[in-house]
């Protein structure tokens, strides 16, 4: 039921292989044998002699590609899969094997624009409906996800998983009403991390952090490498004050599912203001593979080079934040700042015009109720 | 320029440690007399003053030579009168032998209104400080009468508090300053927010768990100028200096000259909106520019809950800076003058991130083990009474003390400063000064509906210090708004300034103290008055008060 992706296909059969005598196909045969004994790398170097000889080969190329994503080497295995799919017809397992890599090479968007595509072809396969939305709950593309799950719901009422991963979304696009009938429906098969994870969204949602962080230990106890499980955990524990807890479990997050968006951006918060600019960089970077242009991942960019001095960088993105979002406060607070340090007062008196402009419609804006 | 002869009114123990130990208080109020407890009042309508009442000051208002204590105190609820003694806002007695006595009656300082904080300035220049009292209702100005008493001149001196559509405005913290440098003590107030009794709206995580609201949820307000006529009597000059024209949510109140133009500027740390910076226009007009100097935001753009806050240097450098307190997870920021009108937020630099975990009140930049640098202190407590029941934060908090490493960095080493200081508490405002006159800085802390703490510095340690205690003529005669630069033996340069405002509605000290690590004579104290009177004495011997008048040119 957890969302757990697996290379859907190590290797294409190739049945020519039993007639061939002349040297490249031997060498594709021991290819394929050492690949199939689990020498990796050895079948590596075969498959790429077999194509230097036969290049146009788009089964073997994806039989290297397979082979790379099994070492980790999923930008290579990217480049495989996509010469293989211009050499042949777009073969289903080809496209699915690509998108994987995407996946897991953490270009969320990328795979999910492939998974998009692979699913209108095949709209009935429930492996890419649910990568699929797996790829868009990362995006934060919650609607799309709900619109994709949502009909399949009724008649899957037994699936836990599409019953997971449209409760999160349904959680996460705060419609808390309906992601607690789901939430309730997962309960009735019995107590589960699964079940505990939503719970405690819903509790974060609502603002009840003790109890949210009740529900999310639960959930490790129950299964501590639920994907998600300790970003939510950590953010709970974030908003509840314990930055150092939340950071352990950041970490934790990361270190099973190194693509989350959410741990990726916090945890950059976190070390910028311990001033750890390094490590947070690269978790930004990382943010924004999943999310490429994400306001909020660029602007910890900016604010980390304004923090450390780099005016020119910091300037450079925060101009290119406050164009993509005109409403971001912080983005334009931080600009008008840079813009000062850099001498610019014009550009720093805009600035702060638009920035007094932008407080003034928050006052306006601002509804009563809220606690400190 | 020529020396003035020191006058030393009082020699403090030398210190007999041979090494330099931990910053130690311990917490002696109950034994001394301080037997004051504060009473908001809280009820379940959760009335945003109740949360917030914070007034010490530490001042010599019988000229003793001895600092007394002012407490402020709440009221009733919804009457915000003081309709019992348990109301009073309270004056001890420093008796010089280590306790008080409670003089408020005698005196006649009990106070009227919902009390918040307390401003120390001596505004008629007889040398003989004044209490200005600010309230969620209208303030109170207490002339000091010379013999122990004092009479409320509020109605005469017409500083009642700034009125906004025809409701005295919701007043936190005062400062009193020159600012046109006329040699007469002006009054800057603070102004939180538009308010009314019962009249909060509901603000909590759930139905059954009413909690006080978000400051966003109250409409801001101007800050409040008076200038001081000279007769006993002040004008708002609020609209004509520029300073009406900004509304934000004020609570602390720091002032400083910070670009050395020789006119004093105002900071106010603002509650979730940005702060005020106050640039002084040749003591005619202020500009504000917070933003642009970096002081109005954090690093990272945003308006924190400002509480406290202090300005003068930290570093050493002889610009003074801004620390200012917060609420959890925002840091108290450090903002160090650049010396080109900008300011740099070095908080993480200076290893105070750690202050993420904190709710700060008051604070305060004082040197507490006389090394030659500036440490800092903050009173701790969290905003909200039940924070217990929806969070993993704690209403009560320990207070906190940072010791200045001298290399840009602090060190928090609350954790080595007494048991006494280990205890959590509401702590809201905290007033410094050197109580009992050994030449190392104390601490008076409010405890919201609780006991006064007194933390008694017991630092032990071989170093040296002075106490200077300044006399305007030409200036004003509290020479708030002197910059001291004192020169020590090996040539290390310190910087400070006198004033009494200083963390959140708080009233320190006049005197400015310096510790002088090993140093046991200060080469050099250079002295620039308001006035503009420089002057500079010599070889002067460490490790006692001074009072120094100003010269006539």
């Amino acid at each position: 039921m957890a969302r757990r992706f697996y290379f859907a296909l190590a290797l294409l059969s190739l049945p020519c292989l039993a007639s061939a005598q002349n040297p490249p196909e031997q060498i594709l045969q021991q290819a394929v044998a050492l690949h199939q004994a689990g020498d990796t790398e050895g079948a590596i170097r075969q498959y790429r002699a077999y194509l230097k000889l036969r290049p146009d080969s788009p089964d073997v190329r994806s039989n290297l590609g397979a082979a790379l994503a099994g070492t980790g080497r999923y930008a290579e295995a990217i480049v495989e899969y996509q010469a293989a799919l211009k050499q042949g017809p777009k073969d289903p397992r080809i496209w699915l094997n690509l998108a994987l890599a995407f996946y897991k090479e953490g270009q969320i968007a990328d795979a999910a624009q492939e998974l998009a595509s692979l699913h209108a072809v095949q709209p009935a396969n429930p492996q890419v409906v649910l990568l699929l939305a797996d790829c868009w709950l990362r995006q934060g593309e919650n609607a799309k996800v709900i619109g994709l799950l949502a009909p399949l719901d009724q008649p899957n009422q037994g699936d836990l998983a599409i019953a997971y991963l449209l409760g999160m979304a349904l959680l996460r696009d705060k419609q808390i009403d309906r992601g607690q009938l789901i939430v309730d429906r997962i309960l009735r098969n019995g107590d589960s991390a699964e079940a505990r994870l939503l719970l405690g969204m819903a509790k974060l949602e609502a603002l009840e952090y003790p109890a949210a962080i009740a529900d999310l230990t639960k959930a490790v106890e129950l299964n501590p490498d639920l994907p998600d499980l300790h970003s939510y955990l950590g953010q709970a524990q974030m908003a509840s004050g314990d930055m150092t807890a939340a950071r352990a479990a950041f970490e934790k997050e990361l270190a099973q599912n190194p693509n989350d968006f959410e741990s990726n951006l916090r945890l950059a918060v976190l070390l910028k203001d311990d001033g750890d600019y390094d490590r947070a960089r690269e978790l930004l970077a990382r943010a924004l593979r999943v999310r490429p242009g994400d306001p909020g991942a660029l602007y910890q960019e900016g604010a980390i080079d304004l923090a450390a001095g780099d005016m020119d960088r910091a300037c450079a993105i925060l101009e290119k934040v406050v164009k993509q979002s005109p409403q971001f406060l912080e983005a334009h607070v931080s600009l008008a700042q840079v813009y000062y340090r850099m001498k610019r007062k014009a550009d720093g008196d805009r600035e702060r015009g638009v920035v007094q402009e932008l407080k003034a419609q928050q006052d306006a804006n601002q509804s009563g109720g809220k606690a400190q | 320029m020529r020396a003035f002869v020191p006058i030393v009114i009082g020699v403090g123990a030398l210190l007999s440690a041979s090494a330099t130990g931990p910053i130690v208080f311990e917490e002696i109020a109950e034994r001394s007399g301080l037997t004051f407890v504060s009473d908001s009042s809280p009820t379940p309508n959760k009335n945003q003053p109740e949360t917030m009442v914070a007034g010490v000051a530490l001042f010599d208002y019988d000229n003793d030579g001895y600092l007394d204590v002012y407490l402020v105190n709440g009221a009733a609820i919804p009457s915000l009168r003081k309709e019992s003694p348990k109301y009073w806002n309270r004056l001890y007695h420093n008796n010089h032998d280590g306790t008080f006595t409670d003089v408020t009656e005698k005196a006649g300082v009990a106070g009227e209104g919902y009390g918040m904080g307390v401003a120390i300035g001596d505004y008629d220049n007889d040398g003989w400080p004044d209490i200005y009292v600010v309230n969620t209702g209208k303030n109170q100005l207490f002339h000091n009468n010379r013999n122990g008493t004092f009479t409320d001149v509020t109605d005469k001196a017409g500083v009642g508090g700034g009125m906004l559509d025809g409701k005295k405005m919701w007043s936190v913290s005062a400062a009193w300053v020159d600012y046109n440098n006329d040699g007469l003590l002006d009054l800057f107030v603070s102004n939180y927010c538009k308010w009314e009794v019962n009249k909060d709206p509901f603000c909590g995580p759930k139905p059954e768990l009413r909690a006080y609201c978000h400051p966003n949820n109250y409409p801001n307000l101007p800050n409040t100028l008076y200038r001081n006529n000279g007769d006993g009597t002040f004008t708002d000059v609020s609209a004509e200096t520029g300073i009406a024209k900004y509304y934000g949510k004020g609570m602390g109140v720091a002032i400083a000259d910070y670009d050395g133009d020789g006119f004093m500027d105002i900071f106010v740390a603002n509650d979730n909106r940005p702060n005020f910076l106050f640039h002084n226009l040749g003591g005619k007009k202020f500009e504000e520019v917070a933003l642009e100097s970096g002081v109005a935001y954090t690093q990272s753009g945003s308006a924190v809950s400002g509480m406290g806050a202090d300005f003068r240097d930290v570093d050493n450098d002889g610009r003074p800076d801004i620390w200012h307190t917060a609420v959890e997870n925002e840091s108290f920021p450090l903002y160090l003058n650049r010396g080109d009108g900008q300011f740099w937020e070095r908080t993480l630099q200076a290893h105070l991130q750690g202050t993420r975990d904190m709710s700060g009140w008051g604070n305060g930049i004082f040197d507490f083990d006389n090394d030659g640098w500036k440490d800092l202190f903050v009173a701790r407590g969290n905003v909200l009474d039940n924070v217990a029941q929806f969070s993993n934060r704690h209403y009560e908090e320990p207070n906190a003390v940072f010791r200045n490493l001298g290399n840009g960095k602090f060190q928090d080493v609350s954790a080595e400063a007494g048991p006494d200081f280990q205890k959590a508490a509401a702590h809201r405002g905290v007033a410094f000064g050197d109580v009992d006159n050994d030449g190392r800085m104390d601490a008076v802390v409010a405890v919201l509906n609780g006991k006064v703490k007194y933390f008694h510095n017991i630092s032990k340690n071989a170093n040296h210090w002075s106490l200077l205690k300044l006399i305007g003529k030409r200036s004003n005669r509290m020479a708030v708004g002197a910059q001291i630069r004192i020169t020590g033996e090996d040539g290390a340069k310190q910087y400070n300034q006198v004033t009494t405002a200083v963390g959140y509605a708080c009233a320190s000290d006049s005197r400015v103290h310096f510790g002088l690590g090993a140093s046991k004579t200060i080469r050099e104290i250079d002295i620039k008055w308001p006035s503009r009177i420089h002057q500079v004495l010599h070889n002067v011997a460490a490790d006692r008060i001074l009072t120094i008048e100003e010269p006539a040119q």
